[in-house]
């Protein structure tokens, strides 16, 4: 039964038609001009007319000849930049190689698909020669975080006379994650100079000590406790006395009532994106955060690394029900607390 | 060639071929003709940046309106429309070429060109159109895809995205300037595929069906201006007859009449019965040309009936022309309907399309059919004249109507000429030797020439026969017809032409109109009518078979190419494509063998003919075989197409500058790595506080644009590229020094 299923699904693809054809504008005034020649040379008789005829359709042969040499033997691949925030637009590059030994490719239009469907902007190669690659890019914006599937490209072309639009689609899947908007924010003022606690004094490299934690990525590898790592048999650095200090949750509330609200649902996007910048600004400003989330959270963490985490947490993070529970476990008194939610900035 | 040269060759091409294939028709007006040739070469120089074109738009408007209103009058006051047309096409052409300055200008050029092509097939049917079409195949193929790549340029290029920065606009003349787009290769390569096109265009010609219907318009086609043949004769003019080798008609022929040797045929075209004044016409009384029409799908077969044999069948006619000589004949369009034939034709046979025939008055066995263009028919003929004793035994009655119109002799023939004619055919006993008698007679004492003299007020054949004894083929031909008329034998003059031209390339007779004859017809009771030539046989062929001469083969060549042109092309039907799809279906069959069996035997018979050329044409193909050989071992060696020498490019003073800098730079510690582009060199060295570095970096600028922007550079940017090269040469001494 596998076995003709197998075969079946391999049937369909072969009935599938490879190239699809489209009419251009000049090539239904192409169309008309031939049917008009055509008409003229039955009604007249002149032969002239009859060899025109045969030229004009000669001609479309050898378009579709050519348009299917152009579009044989090219592989597309794309490279997204290493991040992608929404309502920013960025560049996706797409490269275009030409495999064919001897015949260069002239006038490819490359166009990402997403769900089947192009993306609205293309990529143009004007030639590429034989064996060559060449690299182009678009721009592009996602208006919403999240994951997107690229499923293809579809490549098309006019070539050799603008009167058909052949393609061919070929499969290339890639998923991109589009992380929270960005926006320059500025940081709240710490809950201890608020209650107008003395700073901590900033003595040593980075501070006094103040005890031992776990290793965490990002983690500077200097400050590793070796002793006390080998007698626990895990990595734990020293904390300094400013980096304890240094440190903040941001805890997001992701409830939603109702999660087919428009509304409450850009009002979650707002508070997510600006949860994501604090985080980042948090981060530059050498804190340690830590996220959490009805559904997720992420532990504490500085550095490019922990960045890294929490974007990738905030890209994913969905809409949950209100009676869901925080996740995160207890909060560290010590550490710096803010919240956030959809309609809330902080508190 | 850069892109921009490469199109606007292309374009051009295409346009000068749809020209000339137009006014290679000669109906076009001179002065249009002129104008718009110079018109065409002066708009090569007429472009940006030389000329702001925008600037005459209004001129150019203008002058369309008057040309518009001139075109309105002249189709009010009765010109043709399609030449209107064709004339107004070459100012709008002229005026495109002149106002081009964006692909959809050239776009409008290529259809323009297009719509005189196509009128070029109303107005041109010869070879040239054939020719020229080809041209226009090949170019069309160069300038579509330039004009679509252009066009392409031009949507797609006009924005460049830059990651964190604003997007860029583009200059699309950076890319018309670059010579890596369209190289020879690409021009050789859709050269070829354009000719496999052309190829396809012809298939596709022949196997279209040919219907024809024509429903409102039929064929046409411009006629042979002819000086020798008329449908009509009149003595009496003055002046020389020139000879024109004009091809009027071509003959293909089998049998004894083959090859240069082959003795003369006259070819029969309109006969006269009624002389008055030195003038030979139709009279009412003439006998109509009595024909058996039988029609089989849409051929039309007409048998002359000259012994008035209604009784026999079609079939029975069909049998009869068993033993008579088949010829086929590609008449030109003279301008006159009456179709020629060898005499004494028997039958002529006419494909007359699904339109039904219309016949026109005939009259003297004479065949018209209406034709606006050429025509091909088929004529069976008895050229040998009947034996003569049996013309010589031919008696009977004359039938209703002959006595009156073949043997009219006007009143004011003389007394003297009717005594001649008496005196010459004293003695003899049948209308046969009174025949010869005058024929021999006029042969003898009268001589040939085509110096005509007018005869004044004297009746021209008295003028000819008694005092000038000189004349051309008319004056011989009514001499005798009348001569014979006054003995009592009944005549005819008939107007045709006489032998032609051997064609030994494609095997047929060409037929010149300086071939046209005049001669005469007797009758003969119970035979029918014989064709008599009382003109004398050495002088009448001033043309003869054609000469011998690399000329005369060249014109023959060029005849044949004209031949098979309107066979094949112009006067292509249904019959000839039902054969030629026969034919290959016969190929197909597994004639393919034998045709090829044929072919190999008939080249070993040759080499065995000629062992020299045999010899020579080996070991030609034996070289170039090598040489295909060695090319691709070469290729296959280096893994690659065979390379050619790069030609170096000609630079820009200011690039010429940079690249001087770039040279002291690396002599200096400061090199640029083969992956590096100018720019990031440039930045590099600013980040490493490299000595120069921010002269460098405008240099380097300058260098982009004078390079790739387009537009060669300007003295003040060349002077200062010269002094940013000095300070960055000032800085790498200074450092120098510093460091020693």
């Amino acid at each position: 039964m596998g076995a003709r299923r197998f075969s079946l699904r391999r049937l369909a693809r072969r009935l599938r038609p490879r190239r699809r054809l489209r009419l251009t504008r000049e090539g239904r005034l192409y169309l008309a001009i031939t049917i008009g020649i055509g008409l003229a040379a039955i009604n007249t008789g002149n032969n002239l007319l009859y060899l025109l005829l045969g030229w004009l359709l000669s001609l479309i042969v050898a378009s579709g000849a050519l348009s299917n040499m152009t579009l044989r033997k090219l592989a597309v691949t794309r490279r997204p930049p290493p991040r992608i925030h929404a309502g920013r637009p960025f560049l996706m590059e797409i490269a275009l190689e030409n495999r064919k030994k001897r015949r260069a490719s002239y006038s490819v239009e490359i166009e990402d698909l997403a769900g089947g469907k192009p993306v609205d902007k293309r990529c143009y190669f004007l030639k590429l020669p034989a064996g060559r690659q060449q690299r182009a890019s678009y721009r592009h914006t996602f208006h919403r975080r999240g994951v997107y599937q690229l499923d293809g490209f579809r490549i098309s072309t006019r070539f050799p006379f603008a009167l058909f639009a052949k393609s061919r689609d070929v499969s290339r899947v890639d998923e991109l994650l589009v992380y929270p908007a960005i926006r320059p924010v500025a940081l709240p003022a710490a809950r201890a100079q608020r209650l107008g606690d003395a700073p901590q004094s900033r003595l040593g490299r980075r501070g006094e000590f103040f005890g031992l934690r776990e290793y965490r990525d990002g983690d500077d590898s200097r400050a590793i406790h070796w002793r006390s790592s080998a007698r626990g048999a895990r990595l734990l650095v020293r904390e300094l006395e400013e980096e304890a200090q240094r440190r903040v949750i941001l805890e997001l509330d992701n409830a939603l009532a109702d999660p087919t609200d428009e509304a409450q649902l850009d009002a979650l996007e707002e508070a997510v994106s600006h949860a994501a910048s604090l985080a980042v600004a948090y981060l530059r400003a050498g804190f340690a955060v830590k996220l959490c989330a009805r559904g997720t959270s992420v532990p504490l963490g500085a550095g490019a690394a922990q960045e890294q985490r929490l974007l990738r947490a905030f890209a994913l993070l969905e809409p949950a029900a209100p009676g869901s529970e925080m996740a995160g476990g207890p909060h560290d008194p010590h550490v710096e607390l803010v919240r956030l939610g959809a309609g809330v900035r902080a508190s | 060639m850069n892109f921009a040269r490469a199109h606007k060759v292309a374009v051009y091409l295409v346009a000068w071929c749809a020209y000339l294939a137009l006014i290679m028709s000669g109906e076009l007006s001179d002065v249009a003709v002129v104008l718009s040739i110079a018109g065409i070469i002066a708009s090569w120089w007429w472009e940006a940046p030389r000329v702001r074109v925008e600037r005459w738009t209004k001129v150019w408007s203008a002058l369309g309106l008057g040309v518009f209103a001139y075109s309105v009058f002249g189709f009010f006051t009765g010109g043709d429309l399609v030449l209107i047309g064709a004339e107004l096409l070459l100012f709008l052409q002229v005026a495109k070429l002149f106002g081009r300055r964006t692909s959809r200008d050239y776009q409008q050029v290529y259809i323009l060109s297009f719509l005189m092509l196509v009128a070029a097939t109303v107005l041109n049917s010869e070879v040239s159109f054939g020719l020229f079409f080809l041209g226009f195949v090949v170019a069309s193929t160069w300038a579509l895809i330039l004009i679509h790549l252009r066009r392409e340029m031009e949507d797609n290029f006009l924005v460049r995205h830059a990651d964190g920065a604003a997007s860029q606009p583009v200059q699309v003349s950076r890319l018309l300037a670059s010579r890596r787009i369209v190289g020879p290769g690409f021009f050789v390569g859709t050269g070829v595929i354009s000719l496999v096109v052309f190829a396809g265009a012809v298939l596709l010609f022949l196997a279209v069906p040919r219907i024809g219907f024509g429903l409102f318009f039929s064929k046409t086609r411009g006629g042979v201006h002819l000086t020798g043949f008329s449908d009509g004769v009149r003595l009496g003019g003055h002046g020389i007859i020139k000879n024109d080798d004009t091809v009027v008609m071509r003959v293909e022929v089998g049998g004894d009449y083959e090859g240069r040797e082959a003795p003369y045929l006259h070819w029969r075209g309109v006969a006269f019965d009624h002389y008055a004044h030195g003038e030979w016409s139709r009279s009412g009384e003439a006998p109509d040309t009595i024909k058996r029409q039988s029609t089989d799908r849409a051929v039309v077969t007409h048998h002359l009936l000259y012994d008035r044999a209604s009784s026999h069948s079609t079939a029975e006619l069909d049998r009869r022309l068993s033993d008579t000589l088949r010829q086929d004949i590609y008449l030109e369009p003279l301008g006159y309907d009456v179709l020629f034939g060898a005499s004494m034709p028997a039958a002529f046979r006419i494909d007359t399309g699904y339109r039904p025939p219309r016949w026109r008055d005939e009259r003297n066995d004479e065949i018209r059919y209406p034709h606006s263009s050429g025509i091909k028919y088929t004529v069976f003929s008895r050229p040998d004249r009947p034996d003569a004793d049996q013309l010589r035994a031919a008696e009977g009655p004359l039938p209703p109507g002959y006595a009156r119109a073949y043997l009219q002799v006007p009143d004011d023939i003389g007394v003297e000429v009717r005594k001649l004619a008496l005196d010459i055919t004293r003695g003899a006993r049948s209308d046969y030797d009174k025949a010869i008698a005058v024929e021999s007679y006029l042969k003898k004492n009268l001589s040939y020439t085509l110096e005509m003299v007018s005869p004044g007020r004297r009746e021209p054949l008295e003028f000819f026969l008694l005092e000038r004894r000189k004349g051309h083929c008319e004056y011989f031909s009514s001499a005798m017809a009348i001569l014979l008329r006054i003995a009592e034998v009944p005549t005819r003059n008939v107007n045709g032409f006489l032998g032609g031209e051997w064609n030994e390339y494609s095997d047929y007779i060409a037929v010149r109109a300086g071939d046209a004859h005049s001669w005469v017809e007797v009758y003969f009771r119970g035979v029918g009518w014989v064709t008599f030539d009382p003109t004398p046989a050495a002088e009448v062929d001033q043309m003869g078979r054609g000469g011998e001469g690399v000329l005369d083969r060249l014109r023959r060549l060029a005849d044949t190419l004209r031949f098979k042109w309107f066979k094949w092309v112009i006067e292509y039907d249904l019959e000839r494509q039902l054969g030629f799809l026969r034919r290959v279906g016969d190929f197909f069959r597994g004639g393919a063998s034998k045709a090829l069996g044929a072919r190999w035997r008939g080249l070993r018979a040759w080499a065995r003919a000629n062992r020299m050329k045999a010899a020579l044409a080996s070991a030609a193909l034996a070289a170039a075989v090598l040489a295909l050989l060695l090319v691709r071992r070469r290729r296959r060696v280096r893994g690659q197409p065979a390379k050619r020498t790069p030609r170096r490019r000609e630079r820009d003073p200011v690039a010429q500058t940079y690249l001087a800098a770039l040279r002291t730079l690396r002599r200096r510690g400061f090199p640029r790595g083969e992956s590096t582009t100018p720019r990031e060199h440039a930045s590099q060295l600013a980040g490493a506080g490299a000595p120069g570095a921010a002269q460098l970096g405008e240099l380097c600028e300058l260098y982009y644009t004078a390079e790739w922007g387009g537009v060669p550079s300007d003295l003040p940017t060349r002077a200062r590229a010269e002094l940013l090269s000095s300070q960055i040469q000032d800085a790498l001494r200074i450092a120098r020094k510093r460091r020693r």
